[in-house]
């Protein structure tokens, strides 16, 4: 994750190497941090799960993140995050870097490295201490998404007697490494924008949201194929192979916090016009009971992926100089499969001590297509914030 | 839960509904102008949003360290979270950089004089604690 030289993030270098440099004004810096170590194994079979075998290793969700928290004014902060992660589909880096200014007690304005807010639980991920589960669904938090962009962002609170409303928009951009069903790739985001809303009614939360974002993909390996396909003047067909155009993601969560239990749930609806990607419907359920510092929970989640437009069809001769080109182009429509999955979750979260969880979970995971085996999972982990 | 908020919250049910409330009192420096916040504010304000006391001063909450007995108390019965639960709400706040958990008071007493100095600062105290002159209770309403 490298920092891209753009204006917001010169503005935000700009601040903290004056704060670096001239403390004189600004009030002692507050370090915090939080850690997590993960292991799991699929049980029974030889089959990988989001990156974890039929063996223990800590290696897959395990990280670490520190956070330095500056105020320069009584109205003007800085703060920067830092990620440490043996993953190399996250990869470590400076995940935060921005200015927050609140002109009024309702009203904050950030500029900088952002975190993206999509979904309930998307701006704190890799903060396990802040969820009872070890990972939230994926059938919801594995969709096509990234945790940081560069721009702006401005939230509004309304508090009155009897219930809370917080109106938050963003807008700004992405060029990043994204992880998504398992490949690696490599979008550029312009104009990426959207609009929160959450109204809280004393234990009861509705958060509904809309994000959008210009995606354009570049992927080398189809490339020569998109070539051949244009020098035979099947231009449909090699723009069908193009990853460029809208994507539009629509979320509504619902969560009831009591004492000694609460339910919380998501729904996502994932839309664009590409032709290689599939549109996908999610949502999960949870339940969860406390009792003394244990909590005891239970999850259900679902994804259910849809191709919305098959490839178009070549109008080529079936002659022997076609023919590789037309297996290439057929191979992959064939590759295309529909991503659907459902899971139960099982779990118990103990906090032992202040700061301090430890968690362990089962799960099961049951794909509608039959190329992939279903997967039972035993995860644990120690949370740590500090 | 921790047996002391169960105490309260049975205490809650078996109590008659105003007694119950007056187990804890909400506090501020007072102001020219006439305070008086519903739960839900209260609430709020202790979840990391503030709200304008009057023209030129806003809430800033204080809360009491672990070890007094008023704190899981006032867990119970006004934020309806415990302990472990608002730990987990805090670590969700800091580091998505949306607001930090209050500053914590070891002793009753400390954080009075504290409220009693700096204006806008707001903290909970045992219902019928004798309080600085210039401190008023501002939940309940009618309560003092």
């Amino acid at each position: 994750m490298t920092i891209k030289g753009n204006l917001s993030h010169y503005l935000a270098y700009y601040a903290f190497s004056c704060i670096l440099c001239f403390q004189v004004n600004a009030q002692q810096p507050e370090f915090s941090g939080f850690s997590r170590l993960v292991t799991g194994a699929t049980i029974g079979d030889d089959a990988q799960y989001a990156g974890h075998h039929d063996d223990f290793t800590f290696k897959a969700d395990s990280l670490i993140g520190l956070q330095l928290d500056i105020d320069i004014t009584s109205n003007l902060s800085a703060t920067a995050q830092l990620l440490g992660t043996l993953d190399k589909h996250k990869g470590s880096g400076l995940e935060w870097l921005y200015l927050n200014y609140t002109p009024s007690s309702s009203t904050s304005i950030k500029l900088g490295q952002l975190r993206t807010s999509f979904f309930t639980y998307s701006d704190v991920l890799d903060v396990g201490y802040a969820y009872h589960w070890i990972k939230p669904p994926e059938e919801v938090y594995a969709s096509f998404f990234f945790s940081h962009f560069d721009g702006i962002n401005i939230q509004h609170n309304i508090v009155n007697k009897s219930f809370t409303t917080k109106i938050e928009g963003f807008y700004g951009q992405f060029e990043d490494e994204v992880s998504f069903n398992e490949f690696l790739f490599e979008p550029k985001v312009d104009n990426f924008a959207g609009l929160v809303l959450t109204t809280e009614f004393n234990a009861l939360r509705l958060r509904t949201a809309y994000s959008r974002g210009d995606v354009s993909i570049h992927d080398e390996g189809l490339a020569p194929l998109v070539t051949a396909l244009q020098q035979v003047n099947q231009g449909q067909a090699a723009n069908a192979l193009l990853l460029d155009g809208k994507m539009e993601y629509y979320q509504i969560g619902l969560s009831y916090d009591s004492l000694d239990y609460f339910i919380k749930s998501e729904w996502i609806n994932l839309k664009h016009d590409f032709y290689l990607l599939a549109e996908s419907k999610s949502f999960y359920i949870s339940g969860g009971y406390q009792l003394d510092d244990f909590t005891f929970h239970l999850t259900y989640a679902d994804r259910e992926d849809e191709y919305n437009k098959s490839l178009p069809t070549l109008s080529l001769p079936a002659i022997p100089d076609f023919i590789p080109l037309m297996q290439g182009y057929n191979a992959v429509g064939a590759s295309l499969t529909e991503g659907d999955q459902n899971s139960w979750t099982l779990g118990l979260r103990w906090d032992f001590k202040p700061g301090f969880a430890l968690k362990s979970e089962a799960k099961r995971i049951d794909y509608s297509a039959k190329t992939q085996a279903d997967t039972s999972l035993v995860t644990f982990a120690l949370e740590w914030v500090f | 839960m921790k047996f002391l908020t169960k105490a309260a919250v049975l205490l809650n049910f078996a109590m008659p509904h105003a007694f119950a409330q007056d187990n804890i009192w909400v506090v501020t420096q007072k102001l020219d102008n006439y305070i008086a916040l519903s739960k839900q504010e209260v609430r709020q304000i202790y979840l990391g949003i503030n709200i304008d006391l009057s023209d030129d001063v806003t809430s800033s909450a204080l809360t009491l360290s672990r070890k007094n007995r008023v704190r899981s108390q006032f867990n119970a019965q006004i934020i309806g979270l415990t302990e472990s639960r608002l730990q987990s709400y805090w670590a969700h706040m800091r580091f998505s950089g949306r607001n930090k958990p209050p500053k914590e008071y070891d002793s009753i007493s400390s954080l009075l004089e504290h409220i009693a100095s700096n204006k806008g600062s707001i903290g909970y105290v045992p219902a019928q604690t004798v309080l600085p002159n210039n401190v008023i209770v501002i939940y309940p309403e009618n309560s003092h």
